[in-house]
């Protein structure tokens, strides 16, 4: 995937079959480091990474420069939006 | 592949998290799907056109020196130098690698991550041990392994492909041509759909690098031989540290590299985050990867006795749980 600047950025998404498995692999890889997004509690982010569950869904957003970077919420949530 | 399903067996491993491996879709163009489909290429045939299991792998290891440097542990910021001077410790390459050998050389590529994510073996610490083990005559040096995301991507973008191509390696990507069956003979894993250069080559230097993993705890130099195997690995990690014991013990390596020039410490073994990546500027050398994968989990915070397939690799006679007991040169930076 790559922003209209041409930055890549890479989308891993799992099918976990149920809600609690995604929360659960969510909760169990949680980074120490990594802080929640602004009103998202479901999405965690830190350096060049977002990760959120929904549904039955664990995603983890990649980045590999600053303008990735700064487009991560914006798939994230526009990822999201599709997994309904 | 042929494995013993599990199936019932109470396992920590057999929750959601075995699942989601397999569950893995993909939305985007670097997703996971490809490489680790494959292995369902050329194979041996008998005369009758029947795919042959080949037989074992042949044991890849040296005779030990007596009185040599059983481990070496080589710290400082150029990552080329620890490999050098941590190889050189143990005796040398030419100690390991003979002119006209062909070598194959077997990093951590699993991840379409850059260098500074640590998800993969660092490109500075491979082309140095292709460079060395060009110096030793080896007639052909292969890097290889297989990507769980997008071989393509991940080859390129770990810089490895670069680094060891200009080094001088044959770069081998798995395509669905490049896996033979060979004998396991595990407790768990009968066979396994190996990729060539396992098969052909006449020594195997192992390069994993060091990290969390969120099933086994940490991926370093036995986990690393989840990365020969096409067909649908991702069953093994219904079992993992059988699994684990079962590819250690059917790979018999020549030399162990391991890097910890930056390990991760969380949400492996993919990672992502640059915070949670420590940089530890270490090479440790060994022909012992149990006493490796022992080091490796104290520099990730772990005692290896919690670690099971270090464990069972002891038991198995795979190697030490206690590396100190192994004569050791540590070299500071």
């Amino acid at each position: 995937m790559a922003t209209p600047e041409g930055s890549e950025l890479v989308c891993d998404v799992y099918d976990m079959a149920s809600a609690e498995n995604a929360q659960s692999i969510f909760d169990k890889e949680r980074s120490p480091t990594a802080k929640p997004l602004d009103g998202w509690s479901e999405a965690i982010a830190g350096p060049m990474s977002l990760v959120f569950h929904h549904g039955r869904y664990y995603a983890k957003l990649t980045a590999f420069d600053a303008k990735a970077e700064a487009a991560l919420p914006a798939v994230a949530r526009a990822l999201k939006e599709k997994m309904q | 592949m042929t494995i013993d399903a599990p199936a019932g067996s109470p396992s920590s491993d057999s929750d959601g998290l075995g699942r989601r491996a397999m569950l893995r879709v993909g939305v985007t163009t670097a997703l996971a799907a490809g490489s680790v489909a494959l292995g369902l290429g050329l194979r041996a045939r008998d005369g009758h056109g029947k795919a042959k299991v080949l037989p074992k792998l042949k044991d890849h290891r040296v005779a030990r020196l007596p009185g040599a440097v059983e481990m070496a542990i080589a710290r400082g910021p150029d990552a080329a130098a620890n490999v050098r001077r941590a190889v050189e410790a143990v005796g040398g390459m030419s100690r390991f690698v003979k002119r006209g050998e062909r070598v194959v050389i077997k990093p951590n590529i699993g991840w379409n991550r850059l260098p500074e994510q640590a998800a993969n073996t660092n490109p500075d610490v491979v082309a140095e041990v292709v460079r060395l083990v060009a110096a030793a005559g080896a007639g052909k040096i292969w890097v290889t392994d297989v990507s769980v995301n997008t071989a393509e991507q991940c080859f390129a973008r770990s810089g490895i492909e670069k680094a060891a191509g200009a080094a001088g390696a044959t770069i081998v990507r798995p395509s669905s041509t490049a896996f033979r069956e060979v004998d396991v003979s595990g407790k768990l894993l009968h066979t396994g759909d190996v990729l060539f250069p396992f098969v052909e080559a006449d020594r195997i230097i192992n390069v994993p690098v060091v990290k969390q993993h969120s099933l086994s705890g940490a991926t370093m130099a036995m986990k690393n031989w989840y990365g020969v195997l096409g067909g649908q690995r991702v069953k093994l990690h219904q079992n993992i540290h059988l699994s684990i014991v079962d590819l250690a013990a059917m790979i018999k390596p020549t030399l162990t590299i391991l890097d910890a020039t930056r390990i991760l410490l969380a949400n492996g073994p993919t990672g992502g985050s640059l915070a949670d990546v420590k940089r530890m500027d270490t090479v440790a050398v060994s022909t012992d990867e149990v006493a490796l994968d022992a080091f490796g989990a104290g520099l990730l915070g772990l005692s290896p006795v919690d670690l099971g397939f270090i464990v069972e690799g002891m038991k198995a006679g795979l190697g030490r749980l206690d590396w100190k007991s192994l004569k050791t040169e540590e070299l500071g930076g």
